[in-house]
């Protein structure tokens, strides 16, 4: 199983990684070496079965909750955590320039 | 009684009751034990990350207060837990062994945590684990490597490391860990404790830090299988918080644990010997066998034969649905932010910083598996994969009433020995992975020595039959360590 260096760079974009080189190469090897044991799975024959996505056993699960308002975590809470906010907003750098009138 | 609690769960309800020490005081000793484990000369443990002496103090006060009015204590009144931290506990630091959450105070009790103090527990505070469960050795956490008590250059498993450590060390009781391959189990094993993976649905998630969200459980490691039932019968049942959390009665585990019936049928799962397994391992294991057989059960031989796809099967299918639960570090809002001038850097900068490699290792490969082009190939055959492992042990479970296994191929390996070949990590859960593919309970329990340390006997049951798990498992101790 072969991954490209660009390969690697694509698939860091999509999950939001920034690699250093040095990382990205060590990443490539793993990756070669873990999809080519991986590969034991294409000689099963899983005809006739569904995917599975949840492994519940049929257990009946919890009626929905009630409609029915109850007490939040609350702004000052929820924003404890972040790094930047102001008001009851999280803040994150500018994504909308300005329009310059 | 001054310096010396007794060791179970059942015992410390009792002294407490007959006003033999106070919780308050039992409290003390633990500290004192998690200083004394944690002191660099003895080497540190490095075990514990956060302590919550404050809030199990309150905690000690309520139920000496309880007991003081002569008034009947909580099934877990007085005991000393430790907490993986991967589990929310309102007001207390939750790292998840990452620099991504270093700083996070969570702003919420996880259901597990809420119902373990309603129930009197005192949670000691929060111990060690591979950054965001992910490994097999503690080693991937960003706080350094957990060290096994039964000796110190070695492992203590992973990824519920610091709570098997804690536990096995004496620093607590019993811890809570999670398990999504096998990383409650698997340290029970390396440590010589009991480590028990409830049925998918059993016990509530709500709180927990998700890694792969068909795989993920709460669990606890405790000394023996009769505290493990008294945990699981505290923290099983519905909660309306966790729509995957089922709605099934929860039978009292504790008062049937020797009701195991006669000709009690145990599968031995053939393909679990030969491979990668350990002979001395082996031998142990087999001497186990041996001796249940001698106690009456009615040992047969079952297949799963198709055991050898199950480590392709979970580390496709856990890191798929990593990539995606862990999208939500983003610096933007809680934990870690790299400064920068546009979003998309900010986000590629924080999680470069926060995450370590193993966390990136396993996002990149499950953002590929999920990629378009990829996904049938790896993502859905890994589906279609596991839907097969689950067939083979519903036919094996029409031939025996319990499986059982090694709990790992070998024992504690030495600190640094695997950290550079991730693969060959992976491989040791191999026993341990197809009961969280399935979603069926398992424990593991100590079952001798292999070359001085310890080994772990799995047990695998039916949907929710966690309570002839828990029989067999009680069955075995008492044969392994009679009464004293």
């Amino acid at each position: 199983m072969n991954i490209s260096r660009e390969q690697i760079d694509r698939i860091a974009e999509l999950a939001h990684l920034e690699l250093a080189p040095a990382e990205a190469e060590a990443m490539r090897h793993d990756l070669e070496a873990i999809l080519s044991y991986v590969a034991v799975l294409q000689q099963l024959d899983t005809s006739g079965l569904e995917p599975m996505s949840h492994p519940g056993g049929g257990a009946p699960l919890p009626l929905p909750r009630r409609d029915e308002t109850q007490p939040g975590l609350g702004a000052a809470a929820a924003l404890a955590g972040a790094p930047a906010s102001g008001g009851q907003c999280f803040k994150v750098p500018r994504v909308i320039e300005r329009l310059e009138s | 009684m001054s310096d010396t609690y007794p060791a179970t769960i059942a015992a410390i309800r009792a002294g407490l009751a007959q006003g033999e020490f106070t919780a308050r005081a039992l409290a003390g000793h633990y500290y004192e034990r998690i200083a004394a484990t944690e002191a660099p000369a003895a080497p540190a443990a490095n075990a514990w990350l956060t302590l919550c002496r404050e809030r199990a103090e309150v905690q000690a006060d309520r139920v000496d207060a309880l007991a003081r009015q002569g008034q009947p204590l909580p099934p877990l009144a007085g005991l000393p837990l430790a907490v993986k931290d991967v589990i929310s506990m309102r007001g207390v630091r939750t790292t998840c062994g990452s620099r991504m959450l270093e700083h996070y105070i969570a702003p919420y009790d996880a259901t597990v945590i809420e119902k373990l103090e309603t129930a009197g527990a005192l949670l000691l505070g929060k111990v060690n684990c591979d950054e965001f469960a992910m490994g097999s050795s503690t080693e991937n956490s960003a706080f350094g490597p957990t060290r096994n008590p039964r000796d110190p250059s070695r492992v203590p498993g992973g990824s519920s490391g610091g709570s098997a450590a804690v536990v096995a060390n004496g620093s607590a009781l019993a811890a809570l860990g999670s398990d999504t391959g096998g990383s409650i189990r698997q340290p029970a094993a390396f440590c010589g404790v009991v480590g028990l993976l409830p049925t998918y649905g059993r016990v509530s998630r709500y709180g927990l830090v998700a890694f792969g969200s068909s795989l993920d459980h709460i669990g606890p490691l405790t000394r023996s299988v009769d505290d493990a039932a008294r945990l699981l019968g505290v923290l099983a049942g519905p909660d309306p918080r966790d729509a995957t959390c089922a709605d099934v009665p929860v039978p009292d585990y504790a008062a049937q644990l020797a009701a195991l019936p006669a000709g009690f049928r145990i599968g031995v799962v053939k393909e679990a010997w030969g491979g990668g397994l350990d002979s001395q391992v082996e031998a142990t294991v087999r001497r186990a066998l041996d001796r249940l057989a001698g106690a009456g059960c009615d040992i047969v031989e079952v297949s799963l034969p198709h055991l050898h796809a199950s480590i392709a099967t979970y580390y496709i299918v856990a890191t798929a649905e990593a990539s995606a639960n862990l999208a939500r570090f983003d610096g933007v809002r809680y934990g870690l932010r790299a400064e920068a001038e546009s979003l998309g850097e900010m986000y590629r900068k924080t999680r470069e910083a926060g995450f370590g490699a193993e966390v990136k290792r396993r996002i990149l490969l499950g953002t590929y598996v999920l990629s378009s082009g990829y996904y049938d190939a790896y993502y859905r055959k890994a589906q279609l994969a596991r839907a097969l492992l689950a067939r083979d042990l519903d036919r094996a479970f029409a031939q025996a009433d319990l499986l059982v296994t090694p709990t790992t191929p070998g024992t504690a390996f030495k600190i640094g020995e695997r950290i550079s070949n991730p693969l060959e990590m992976y491989l040791a859960d191999i026993y341990t992975v197809p009961a969280d593919l399935a979603g069926i309970p398992a424990i593991s329990v100590p079952c001798g020595e292999a070359a001085g340390l310890p080994v772990g006997l799995q047990f695998m049951g039916r949907h929710f039959d966690e309570t002839r798990v828990l029989q067999a498992a009680r069955l075995w101790e008492s044969l392994h360590t009679p009464p004293a």
